[in-house]
């Protein structure tokens, strides 16, 4: 008896708290528009969505269009911020690979190399925001030439 | 979202499970002498997969005769409310839980041994896990999430263990499982007894005990009474994201293990693995994976001590993890308990990548308190709450709030009321 009793204090416990079992302020999906010094992290995609960040891999004379995603330090997704940014990619050794603008992109580059397979270095991207004049580098993204 | 009957029912088989086990026939509480195994060995040491625990560990559950076999059940249900505080703070109702269930007989001379281990932790928590702070970050849903610990696999182990005697100081053993834990790390967390009050896990989980559930591990051993020596083949990827189905078994990694059991209230260990590049819910490259660990267990005062390190292939220095943990039942009603970690992070591992230095320390410092509530063969009822501090490095200021981030969890544990063996061999 006391053991139903039980179960059912726990099923009630659950019926209190069961529409809230997904939880969710961590990685909230809440995007939204955001300012100049909300932007804490970067990750870096594909034109599909496939994840750059951890590794970009990079063919000889294959571009690759590299999409930055801004997020704030809660991990909330910045999908604008205000007045804009400009963004620079600066690759180590300089020789790895180059950068061009995507029109009507701001936040896209196209990625080109035309060193060895085995060539291997660092992305660094580069956000300035006119409309406070601050700048932000988000430094160590691994390149690999393939 | 989960609407709270799933939630609820999910949790509701657990708990009916070990609730029941009393009423089956031939089942019964036991608090005696642990049984004889293999080698004279008290089938107590028996820990997650072939880990050895100390011989004086105790490890509440339930066994069943029928014929020439023998069942033991052993859970553990939280019901619990996780609270993360600071930037990333974030909060869940929800129900960390396991039922686990071992079944020998004697055969050809030797010792059968199947073992199962389920959870409902996916309907319960989520596919997202619970919230935890400085977590490892995975892959979900196409995108990565930060600071929750994942779900364990609804199956996290079927496995089926064969040891034989040759002569009278030495026998042989092989476990081979389609899920199972290949022998790799200390006894994992969920089965130490310094962690039996603990909801949270390590958060050097990833670079110690996380092979607990790999799908697809062959280990053969040969031990004799204080000594253990083992070596596996094994599926080095991580679970993939769905943890309600069974993954494509694989044996792509290997690994051997070294335990030593001194005397009744020690056990240490030693291992190496090499795991293969994978991909699952963490993705790596090519890693080598060590450690030690010693655990005691003196009276009702139970600790362990674990070293955990991944090494990148190529990386040219280990990534460290430290875990101190200890339980101390102060009487038949009251415990506390503690844990003390380190662990080196990679940028990557917090999905910090190009904001945050490539590797980063960091520390926290959990404390424990659970009062047992209720209690009727064959479940006891505690209430509990542990608190966190982290401790983080300046640049990871702006993303946890401040330099010491906390969590909290109060819960509800039901877990088996009496002592008894886990794993039996004859």
């Amino acid at each position: 008896m006391r053991t139903t009793l039980l179960l059912g204090v726990l099923g009630a416990a659950l019926a209190a708290c069961g529409g809230t079992v997904t939880g969710g302020g961590a990685n909230p999906a809440g995007a939204g528009p955001g300012e100049p010094h909300d932007v804490a992290s970067v990750r870096l995609f594909d034109s599909t969505g496939g994840e750059l960040t951890f590794h970009m891999p990079l063919f000889d004379s294959v571009p690759l269009r590299v999409v930055v995603s801004m997020y704030a330090a809660n991990g909330r997704h910045l999908t604008s911020v205000t007045g804009g940014q400009d963004m620079q990619f600066t690759f180590t050794p300089a020789g790895l690979a180059s950068s061009t603008p995507v029109t009507g992109q701001p936040l896209a580059r196209d990625v080109l190399t035309v060193a060895p397979p085995g060539t291997g270095g660092t992305l660094d991207v580069t956000l300035h925001f006119p409309a406070d004049t601050s700048t932000k580098t988000f430094r160590g993204f691994e390149v690999l030439v393939h | 979202m989960k609407s709270w009957c799933t939630d609820a029912a999910a949790v509701a088989v657990v708990v009916t499970a070990l609730a029941g086990a009393s009423p089956l026939s031939g089942y019964a509480q036991h608090e005696h002498e642990p049984e004889q195994g293999t080698l004279g060995i008290p089938s107590t040491r028996m820990g997650s997969g072939t880990a050895w625990l100390p011989d004086a560990a105790p490890l509440p559950g339930y066994h069943a005769s029928a014929g020439r076999w023998t069942v033991m059940v052993h859970g553990n249900v939280f019901l619990q409310y996780d609270r993360q505080f600071g930037t990333r703070a974030d909060d869940q109702f929800g129900s960390v839980n396991w039922l686990m269930a071992v079944a020998e007989r004697p055969a050809a001379g030797g010792t059968l041994r199947f073992r199962a281990m389920a959870s409902a932790d996916p309907w319960t928590l989520t596919a997202r896990g619970y919230p935890q702070l400085l977590q490892v970050a995975e892959p979900y849903g196409g995108g990565i999430l930060t600071d929750r610990q994942h779900p364990h696999d609804v199956v996290s182990e079927a496995a089926v263990m064969y040891e034989h005697t040759v002569g009278t100081r030495v026998a042989g053993s092989l476990y081979a499982a389609p899920v199972g834990e290949p022998a790799l790390g200390p006894v994992t967390y969920l089965h130490r007894p310094s962690a039996a009050y603990d909801p949270a896990v390590p958060l050097g989980h990833h670079s110690q005990d996380v092979t607990h559930t790999s799908f697809g591990v062959v280990t053969v051993g040969v031990f004799t009474r204080g000594l253990r020596v083992e070596a596996s083949s094994f599926n080095g990827a991580h679970p993939d994201e769905d943890r309600t189905n069974f993954d494509a078994v694989r044996l792509d990694s290997y690994a051997t293990r070294v335990s030593w059991n001194p005397g009744a209230e020690w056990s240490a260990a030693a291992w190496f693995g090499h795991l293969a590049a994978s991909g699952g819910a963490h993705v790596h490259d090519a890693l080598d994976r060590f450690g030690a660990s010693v655990l005691r267990t003196r009276g009702s005062w139970s600790t362990a001590l674990v070293y955990g390190a991944d090494l990148p292939v190529g990386a040219g220095h280990p990534l460290n993890t430290l875990l101190l943990e200890t339980t101390l039942e102060l009487n038949e009603v009251n415990a506390v308990y503690g844990r003390a970690e380190y662990v080196r992070r990679t940028a990557a591992d917090l999905a910090l990548i190009g904001s945050v230095s490539r590797e980063l320390d960091i520390g926290a410092v959990s404390v424990g308190y659970e009062r047992r509530v209720w209690r009727r063969a064959p479940v006891a009822a505690g209430l509990g709450a542990r608190g966190t501090l982290n401790l983080v490095p300046e640049e990871l200021r702006p993303f946890y709030g401040s330099r010491t981030p906390a969590g909290l969890v109060a819960y509800l544990q039901l877990r088996p009321s009496g002592s008894a063996p886990m794993g039996m061999s004859r």
